[in-house]
């Protein structure tokens, strides 16, 4: 068995797929029922599920930002690994937020909403394109043109040094992958992306 | 004006360039996989995880799980199933049949349902829909309109496929869109199970009224259908969902991959 994985729960919705597909690799894996043992794992979720509102109200009703904000300032070895909603709560605020709640921050800049001729939510399946950054490209080449799984109305648009991966359409980009030190954010869903998805989260764990 | 057009070119291109989806579809009845045709179950089958473990291998986008005798019975059996097949098939799961109150709906979500589709509770109440939108948003949403023709008309049924609601399918879809849903599954009864092809004229009549990603299902069974719905919708349909073509083997995902990919349907 490999290190202990813990996903946070705001109590929004189903949990279930992101624990099976890290069961599914052989990790441990809990949900997170006591917030003071948050250094015991080697990966903390912060899953997909949810409005950006009620997420930041369960991590500020919890005194999680200032845990979080410790782990990624100064415990590196433990990676927090963001989906979705969970990518976007660590930018610095959203259009999705009726209260103009305030993000974690960590990735700079405001997750805006789609604007198209469907209603949102963006719901399906699109390539990656790797990112044009030298320290990170060779890295990350396996992401080129996996197929994954997004459903999402809000999309963010993150600096170009922290950005590993996007999504074009037509000549509108937006990220699917962003790394901050010890962040990790991903705009789709490994968990429901299918072979490429379950590839691409070992990839995350293991590295 | 550059904003106009670069506006203008978005609103073109995120709809096209989103991958076209197909979805594989089970109709369960007592633990069952059913062969169906024109919504009535007429043979039992192998148990849903030995066809969604063959339709993932061979990379199918979703599934969708129709517990189709749930609503005659006011209940729907599929949650140990879904667990199970949660913890080996990580794609999305749309699952149904028997959902009719929010207590249904959490628990569906909770046994690991990414997605779930009403049509007979839509039919007595539309505030369900309304309801499940609100508090899991509306892509966790998905009307299952299930269509019959009665002469010039497309009408809406319930249980399955059995009961005449005497409200108009367009009218349904415009409720539905109207209380938040997030997608239209739209089935022809009459056409399900022939693999003659979809109900076009349906389509054609129904395109108009669309705000919501669309998927097309009933009567798939030739690799031209696709280009079919595609035209018949102006390239609006999203996806499709079949059954008859796997139970039976008539094609393989990979056969209906690469005809995608030939005729410039994004996959």
């Amino acid at each position: 068995m490999k290190n202990l994985v813990g996903i946070l729960n705001y109590r929004l919705g189903n949990l279930l797929s992101i624990k099976s597909a890290i069961e599914y690799l052989n990790y441990r894996c809990k949900i997170i029922d006591n917030l003071n043992n948050l250094e015991d794992f080697s990966c903390i979720i912060f899953p997909g599920v949810g409005a950006f509102d009620q997420a930041i109200n369960y991590i500020d009703s919890n005194d999680i930002r200032e845990k979080i904000l410790y782990i990624f300032k100064k415990k590196k070895n433990i990676k927090i690994l963001g989906i979705c909603l969970g990518m976007q709560i660590a930018f610095d605020k959203s259009e999705e937020s009726v209260v103009k709640s305030k993000g974690l921050g960590i990735f700079s800049g405001c997750v805006k909403k789609f604007n198209y001729e469907l209603k949102p939510p963006l719901n399906g399946w699109a390539k990656l394109k790797l990112s044009n950054n030298s320290e990170t490209k060779n890295k990350y080449s396996f992401l080129q043109d996996k197929r994954v799984y997004f459903t999402h109305s809000y999309y963010c648009q993150t600096e170009k040094r922290d950005e590993i991966a996007y999504i074009k359409h037509n000549n509108f980009m937006y990220s699917a992958l962003t790394i901050k030190d010890n962040f990790i954010g991903l705009q789709f869903h490994p968990e429901k992306s299918g072979p490429a998805g379950i590839e691409i989260l070992e990839q995350i764990l293991s590295n | 004006m550059g904003i106009k057009v670069s506006y203008l070119e978005i609103k073109y291109f995120l709809k096209l360039s989103l991958n076209f989806r197909l979805i594989g579809r089970l109709d369960i009845k007592s633990k069952k996989v059913v062969r169906t045709y024109q919504k009535e179950g007429f043979k039992f089958l192998e148990d849903p995880l030995f066809y969604a473990q063959k339709l993932y291998n061979q990379g199918i986008d979703e599934l969708i799980f129709d517990d189709i005798v749930a609503s005659l019975y006011e209940r729907n059996s599929l949650s140990s199933e879904i667990t199970e097949l949660s913890k080996k098939i990580f794609i999305p799961f749309t699952v149904g049949g028997g959902i009719r109150n929010i207590d249904n709906a959490t628990a569906a979500f909770e046994k690991g349902a990414d997605k779930i589709f009403v049509n007979t509770a839509a039919i007595k109440n539309i505030d369900i829909i309304k309801l499940i939108s609100n508090k899991f948003g509306t892509q966790s949403i998905a009307l299952s309109a299930q269509a019959k023709k009665h002469e010039n008309k497309w009408i809406a049924y319930y249980d399955n496929g059995r009961e005449n609601s005497g409200i108009e399918i367009k009218d349904l879809i415009i409720r539905a869109q109207d209380n938040g849903v997030g997608e239209i599954i739209l089935q022809s009864i009459d056409y399900q199970g022939t693999k003659k092809g979809f109900d076009y004229n349906l389509f054609e009549d129904i395109n108009n009224i669309i705000t919501v990603p669309l998927i097309a299902s009933g009567g798939f069974g030739k690799l031209d259908h696709i280009d079919k719905i595609m035209k018949a919708t102006s390239n609006k349909v999203s996806g499709i969902a079949f059954a008859n073509i796997f139970l039976e083997d008539i094609m393989s995902i990979n056969e209906l991959n690469e005809y995608c990919l030939n005729n410039n349907f994004l996959r």
